[in-house]
């Protein structure tokens, strides 16, 4: 996942920007901005992994300061999008160029790759429960009390509760009944042993 | 987009055909004709507006004007909850397990005994369902309507005060969150877990049914948490600063 601050005071352009990344799978927005007289201070702000900017909102001066201050935090982070062609000093400067004359193909294909170069979560997997998960789900099917299950496998009640955690993220049932479904499905109880 | 009362019902069901399950649970019948809205509404005998923010509440996930809902009253709210309850455990709840029981008969013999279990998990749920409505039906709705009717006449008997010292409404509620969790698991052992149907078609069909209940109840339950409840709190605090202000 990667975070995404929008700047941008035109209403219509930023709805367009929010609806449109919000379709990313990987990208979260997290700020939406939609004033620039404060720019100096937004750009201090901004925790998320890249801001996407439109640079014809500051004048070309003050922009250039900015990233003479900090021109890595800009060559990392600052994405823009554009109305107008950029000269290529400020292209370089930045992470990434988008133009409001691409093609939808290609503005999915560019933010595909910034996901991509950004994106530290893993891929994901299929998940198998641990020997000793079994075990527990084993214990929690049979409507024992996370105490029980404790003093059985001689571990404490606080270990209990982190393995039911991780068997409950990993099979995505949260009850014991559903706990106990998936059990007997998977022939880790049997339906003589509930009775 | 946010429906009006000046609106055709009959465009508002175009717009999104699964208010049709709203206007079903208000008794409204099909035949509209070209009347509007309110014109329904004023001819079932329902509040035009409190029934327009339903609709809304219901089709856009992300309207929800807590305030505003709030500002009907305790009465109009509940006897919305009221009928939902009727709509889940006369004809919801049922069709449903009707559907796993078919489901469960069209079953292979090897397969059968598995999908007995969900149809099991889900007759239970059904029956967790129908105490945890009943307890709301027959005591919390009961309180909150009388706490309304204290709070209007400014006239709250001792009964009724020693009522709300004794219980609080806020800790019935805390056990939304573990219906909520069953269905959630109901899905995903069906989806993920139990061997492939050899009716595939048929299991769409719960799984259809599942989420669409899920939606309907998670509606359901933000009503009474968030909008019913903080209401009869803040006329629970009224009355009894009031009273301690008399005495």
């Amino acid at each position: 996942m990667i975070s995404v601050t929008i700047i941008e005071p035109s209403f219509i352009i930023r709805q367009g920007l929010v609806s449109s990344l919000s379709g990313f799978r990987d990208i979260e927005i997290h700020k939406v901005y939609d004033e620039f007289d404060n720019i100096e201070v937004i750009i201090k702000k901004i925790d998320t992994d890249i801001a996407i900017l439109n640079p014809s909102s500051i004048d070309q001066i003050s922009l250039a300061k900015l990233i003479e201050k900090d021109s890595e935090f800009f060559s990392k982070r600052i994405v823009l999008f554009t109305n107008f062609p950029v000269g290529l000093d400020l292209e370089s400067a930045v992470r990434a160029v988008f133009s409001y004359h691409q093609s939808e193909a290609d503005i999915v294909k560019g933010m595909n790759k910034l996901v991509a170069e950004l994106n530290t979560t893993e891929e994901p997997k299929e998940e198998v429960l641990s020997k000793r998960e079994q075990d527990i789900l084993r214990l929690i099917a049979l409507g024992k009390t996370q105490k029980e299950i404790a003093d059985e496998l001689f571990i404490s009640t606080h270990t209990v509760v982190s393995h039911r955690k991780n068997i409950t993220r990993k099979l995505g049932i949260k009850t014991v009944s559903g706990l106990t479904v998936y059990a007997i499905l998977n022939n880790l109880i049997s339906m003589g042993e509930l009775q | 987009m946010i429906f009006s009362k000046n609106q055709k019902m009959v465009d508002v069901i175009h717009t999104d055909f699964h208010l049709l399950k709203i206007t079903d649970r208000f008794g409204i019948k099909l035949g509209f004709g070209d009347k509007t809205v309110l014109s329904v509404c004023l001819e079932y005998g329902i509040n035009p507006d409190f029934f327009v923010e339903i609709l809304n509440v219901f089709h856009d996930k992300n309207y929800f004007p807590r305030e505003n809902l709030k500002s009907f009253s305790a009465n109009t709210i509940i006897d919305y909850l009221e009928i939902t309850h009727r709509y889940y455990l006369k004809d919801k709840l049922p069709e449903i397990e009707g559907l796993i029981g078919v489901l469960v008969d069209k079953c292979s013999d090897e397969n059968k005994g598995h999908y007995k279990l969900i149809l099991e998990f889900f007759h239970d749920y059904r029956h967790e369902m129908k105490d945890h409505i009943k307890r709301e039906d027959e005591v919390v709705f009961p309180y909150a309507r009388e706490i309304e009717k204290a709070y209007n006449n400014d006239n709250v008997s001792d009964s009724l005060l020693k009522r709300m010292r004794e219980y609080s409404i806020e800790d019935y509620y805390k056990e939304h969150e573990d219906i909520e969790e069953k269905l959630f698991d109901l899905k995903n052992i069906i989806m993920k877990y139990l061997p492939e149907p050899e009716n595939s078609r048929l299991c769409y069909d719960v799984l259809n049914e599942l989420f669409m209940l899920e939606k309907d109840m998670n509606d359901h339950s933000r009503m009474e948490d968030t909008v019913m409840v903080p209401k009869i709190i803040d006329m629970e605090r009224s009355i009894s600063g009031n009273k301690n202000a008399k005495e």
